[in-house]
C-alpha cells in the first residue's frame, strides 16, 4: 500500500465563502480534477473552489474521506464483504439530505469529477422522482416557473403521450 | 434559475438512465423547457409496446393502440435534434403491420442518420417479428 507515505501530505481547499479545509492528499485524490491538478503540478498549497460553498464542500470531504479509507474493489479480489456493506450503508446515510443540497453536491461533484459521488447523487434524485406525477416532480426538483412549457406546448406533449400520464 | 437548469446534459442523462425509460422519459419531457429539450439529446431510446398499451387497453381497439404507438415513436423521434448522437434505439413490440408502415420507415431512416449503426431484428415469439 502506498497510502502511508502520501497520507501525511496535506492539501488545503478553500470554499466560495472563504472557509479553508485541510485534508490529506489521499482524500483529495478522490477528485479526478484535483488529482490532475496535482499531477500537472498546477495546484498551489491552497486550492480555491470559488463555486462550492462550505456546507457542500464539507459534505464532499466527508464522502471522499470515507471512500479513500475504504479498500478499493480492484485492489484485491478477496475484499472484505463487510467493508463493502459498510460503504453501502454509509452512502445510503450520506444521501439522506434535502434536495437543494443533493443538487449542490451533484454540481460540485461534477466540477470536481468524482464519479462515484455523481452516480450516487443521480441515483438518489432518480429514486425520489420515480413513479411521481410531473407536478410532484416539479415540486421535488424545485423547477423554476419561468422554465415551464407554455400551456399549449404542455397540452400537446400530454396529448401525444397521454398513455404515460394515467 | 433552478438547480436542474445548471446541471450539464450528461448529468441529467445519467439521472434519466436510472429511470424506466419509456414511461418516465415521456413524463419528464413535459416537466419544463429544459427537460423538453434535454430529451432530444438523450442517447438511448427504448419503446415498449407493452408499457404503452397497458394504460390504453380496454378503452381502445387493438388496431388503434398500435396506431397510437407508432405515432408516439414517430413524434418523439422527429423531435430529436438531428445533430445529436443516438447510441441505442430499441423497439420492443409485436410489429406486424407496423413493419410496413411509412412512419416506421421514416423512424428507421432518422435513427440511422443519428448514428445508430446496428439494426437487429429479434424474435420473442416464433410467429411474431420483433426488432
Amino acid at each position: 500500500m502506498s497510502t502511508s507515505s502520501s497520507s501525511s501530505k496535506k492539501i488545503v481547499l478553500k470554499s466560495a465563502d472563504n472557509e479553508t479545509f485541510e485534508i490529506d492528499e489521499i482524500v483529495a485524490l478522490e477528485s479526478q480534477a484535483i488529482k490532475n491538478m496535482i499531477e500537472d503540478e498546477c495546484a498551489d498549497n491552497v486550492i480555491p473552489l470559488g463555486n462550492i460553498d462550505s456546507k457542500t464542500l464539507s459534505k464532499i470531504i466527508e464522502y471522499c474521506k470515507k471512500h479513500a479509507e475504504s479498500p478499493k474493489k480492484d485492489d484485491n479480489a478477496d475484499i472484505d464483504e463487510k467493508a463493502v456493506e459498510d460503504l453501502k450503508s454509509f452512502d445510503a446515510e450520506f444521501a439522506k439530505v434535502d434536495m437543494p443540497l443533493i443538487q449542490d453536491i451533484l454540481m460540485a461533484a461534477n466540477f470536481l469529477n468524482i464519479d462515484n459521488l455523481i452516480g450516487l447523487m443521480c441515483r438518489t434524485i432518480a429514486d425520489r422522482i420515480k413513479g411521481k406525477t410531473p407536478e410532484e416532480i416539479r415540486k421535488i426538483l424545485n423547477i423554476n416557473k419561468n422554465d415551464l412549457l407554455s400551456p399549449e406546448q404542455e397540452a400537446k406533449a400530454r396529448e401525444e403521450n397521454s398513455w404515460a400520464f394515467d | 434559475m433552478d438547480e436542474m437548469s445548471d446541471l450539464p446534459d450528461p448529468i441529467v442523462h445519467q439521472i434519466m438512465s436510472c429511470l424506466n425509460v419509456s414511461e418516465m422519459i415521456t413524463r419528464i419531457s413535459t416537466l419544463s423547457k429544459r427537460f423538453f429539450s434535454i430529451w432530444s439529446s438523450y442517447p438511448v431510446i427504448v419503446f415498449d409496446e407493452m408499457t404503452f398499451a397497458r394504460t390504453l387497453q380496454g378503452r381502445l381497439r387493438e388496431d388503434t393502440i398500435k396506431d397510437r404507438f407508432l405515432d408516439h415513436i414517430y413524434n418523439l423521434v422527429l423531435r430529436r435534434r438531428i445533430d445529436r448522437v443516438l447510441s441505442e434505439f430499441r423497439v420492443k413490440a409485436n410489429l406486424g403491420k407496423i413493419y410496413t408502415d411509412n412512419r416506421f420507415d421514416s423512424v428507421i431512416a432518422i435513427v440511422l442518420v443519428n448514428g445508430v449503426r446496428c439494426l437487429r431484428k429479434g424474435k420473442r415469439l416464433a410467429k411474431d417479428p420483433y426488432i
